[in-house]
């Protein structure tokens, strides 16, 4: 592992030395961490049930075990722990099909890969190491803009609607769940999409590929609350984490010295 | 030190080498010559243990290639034809990245990598990013990482090449330093002839995937060449030396440039005497006696039928 972790240095080390990698990294966490809970805050809106009609016509819904007394109080609800927290799923696939982009592809492109396939690290290490970079980018980008959006968001709604919606169980499965088995997922198709791409742009074009049904999932499963709700995320964690398991045994099949050698 | 047993690769059908066979000694400098898309690198590539033959074997310091791939590649420094180092790390990173993946400790590769650095002239620059290194400067690096590890064997791939003269010129008084003072072996990919005639021991000519030729110049120029050209240079010349030199048995042919006279002889045929009495005998000043040697782009001319 030792070798691996040398790798996934280099791998770190290089993304934080190239200002276009860290401005595809740190845009996007920026719009989904920060502008995007703000943009969700705002639309908080407090419903006027101060008429004696208004407190006799309530009616009193109840979403994952917590009370809430009208609309505007769902739709926070809603947007604070459904729409913001998937939504912030493009960030692990998106940020880690970019770096791994790089990673992979990159060397190729730049004609690195093959004085590092001369070296003696294994094929198991050469695919460990080569996933650990993007994989932790994209975790801890994805994690921290996770935290900061959530503090965003309780912010306007304790500001506009006097509570915290916050249901922190989700965010916990978000944050811990979600989040790595996306990564994982994406790690794994990237490094497959990599070994055949020719080039950088190449490789994040087709890795692009995977944001689209991670999406439509997400937020089909998230119009419906009902179904959207802590043990559906945590099955769909597992789906994820399933299907990065059938990547990463397709991709360490890839990660092979004479397949890497022949497509450079 | 390496040693290859009817070595064949190929690629969807197309036979880059073909039942490649040779020896190669420890401390020698093996040139391995051929024209583009002859097989060099894919013999490079298949020693280096990057690729698996499609039939035959080799051996790197007794290591099989498909048994003890990992161990050959911890045994080995490969200078490949780019210089493929990380443009965005500074020349240390790509050093110490490369020192832990031989399984260097941080101390040991710090003092290895200075000591590189400092032999050429790199040092200074050591905290820079790759990218702003000039080609000779980057090929120096990447001859340092090869040698990062005090390989047991060298496999350079035109290591020359783009370098200005003096950068050349330093190349190779360390490539020879490496073999005869270190006793490194190492097999060295040109297409450079005088560099290869000036640094190798023996050399191997591949083309389209087979050996066509294999020994000491000396050897080849030998099996080779039927004939042997014997320049003497005179004073003066008439037709009438010219016409006693052509009566000699085993000469085959004779030709003036000037006032040498070029004798092509059966390379069977010790002439040099025999030519020397008539000139002499004949009253013309005799100045210089020469063998022409047949250069090593004779020998690789011949050798690929050009």
């Amino acid at each position: 592992m030792r070798k691996a972790l040398a790798i996934m240095r280099k791998d770190l080390k290089e993304v934080f030395s190239s200002r276009q990698l860290i401005i595809s990294i740190v845009v996007p966490a920026l719009v989904f961490g920060v502008i995007l809970p703000i943009v969700f805050g705002l639309s908080f809106t407090a419903e006027d049930n101060s008429t004696e009609i208004g407190i006799l016509n309530q009616t009193i819904y109840r979403y994952d075990g917590v009370v809430l007394r009208d609309s505007s109080e769902v739709i926070a609800y809603w947007m604070m722990n459904y729409m913001l927290p998937i939504l912030l799923m493009v960030l692990p696939c998106g940020i880690t099909c970019v770096v791994a982009a790089d990673s992979i592809a990159g060397e190729k492109e730049r004609k690195t890969l093959e004085a590092l396939l001369l070296m003696p690290v294994s094929n198991f290490e050469l695919f460990i190491g080569k996933m650990l970079a993007p994989f932790v980018i994209g975790v801890v980008i994805a994690s921290v803009s996770a935290i900061v959006s959530m503090a965003i968001s309780s912010y306007f709604s304790i500001s506009l609607l006097g509570k915290s919606f916050l249901n922190i169980s989700t965010w916990a499965i978000t944050i811990l769940l979600l989040i790595p088995t996306v990564a994982f997922m994406a790690i794994t198709f990237s490094v497959i999409v990599s070994v055949y791409a020719k080039g950088v742009r190449e490789a994040q074009q087709m890795s692009g590929a995977i944001i689209v049904p991670i999406v439509i999932i997400l937020i089909a499963s998230a119009t419906n609350m009902a179904v959207f709700a802590g043990v559906s995320r945590i099955l769909l964690a597992l789906l994820f984490l399933l299907t990065g398991l059938i990547f990463s045994y397709v991709s360490s099949k890839l990660m092979d010295r004479e397949k890497l050698i022949l497509r450079v | 030190m390496i040693e290859t047993f009817d070595l064949t690769k190929k690629f969807d059908g197309v036979t880059a080498v073909n039942e490649v066979s040779f020896k190669v000694f420890k401390g020698e400098i093996f040139g391995y010559l051929g024209p583009n898309g002859a097989g060099k690198t894919t013999t490079v590539r298949l020693l280096s243990c990057v690729l698996r033959p499609t039939s035959g074997t080799a051996t790197v310091c007794g290591y099989d290639i498909l048994e003890d791939a990992d161990k050959i590649r911890s045994i080995i420094g490969v200078l490949t034809e780019f210089p493929t180092l990380y443009e965005r790390l500074s020349a240390l990173d790509n050093l110490l990245f490369f020192a832990k993946l031989y399984g260097m400790n941080e101390n040991e590769a710090r003092r290895r990598i200075k000591e590189l650095l400092e032999f050429f002239g790199l040092w200074e620059r050591r905290r820079d990013k790759v990218g702003t290194f000039s080609k000779g400067m980057m090929k120096k690096l990447a001859i340092a990482r090869a040698l990062l590890h005090d390989p047991e064997v060298l496999f350079l791939d035109e290591p020359t090449s783009g370098l200005d003269p003096k950068s050349a010129k330093e190349i190779r008084e360390l490539i020879l330093k490496l073999s005869k003072a270190e006793k490194r072996t190492i097999f060295l990919c040109t297409h450079n002839l005088f560099e290869a005639e000036m640094l190798c021991n023996r050399i191997a000519v591949i083309n389209e995937g087979v050996i066509v030729g294999i020994g000491e110049k000396g050897e080849l120029e030998e099996k080779l060449f039927k004939s042997k050209v014997i320049e003497v240079k005179v004073s003066e010349l008439d037709e009438r030396l010219l016409e006693k030199i052509r009566e000699i048995t085993g000469v085959i042919n004779v030709k003036v440039k000037g006032n040498i006279i070029e004798i092509t002889v059966n390379k069977d045929f010790n002439l040099h005497h025999e030519i020397a009495e008539k000139v002499v005998l004949g009253g013309y000043k005799l100045k210089a006696l020469t063998e022409k040697r047949h250069s090593l782009e004779d020998i690789y001319m011949t050798l690929i039928g050009e």
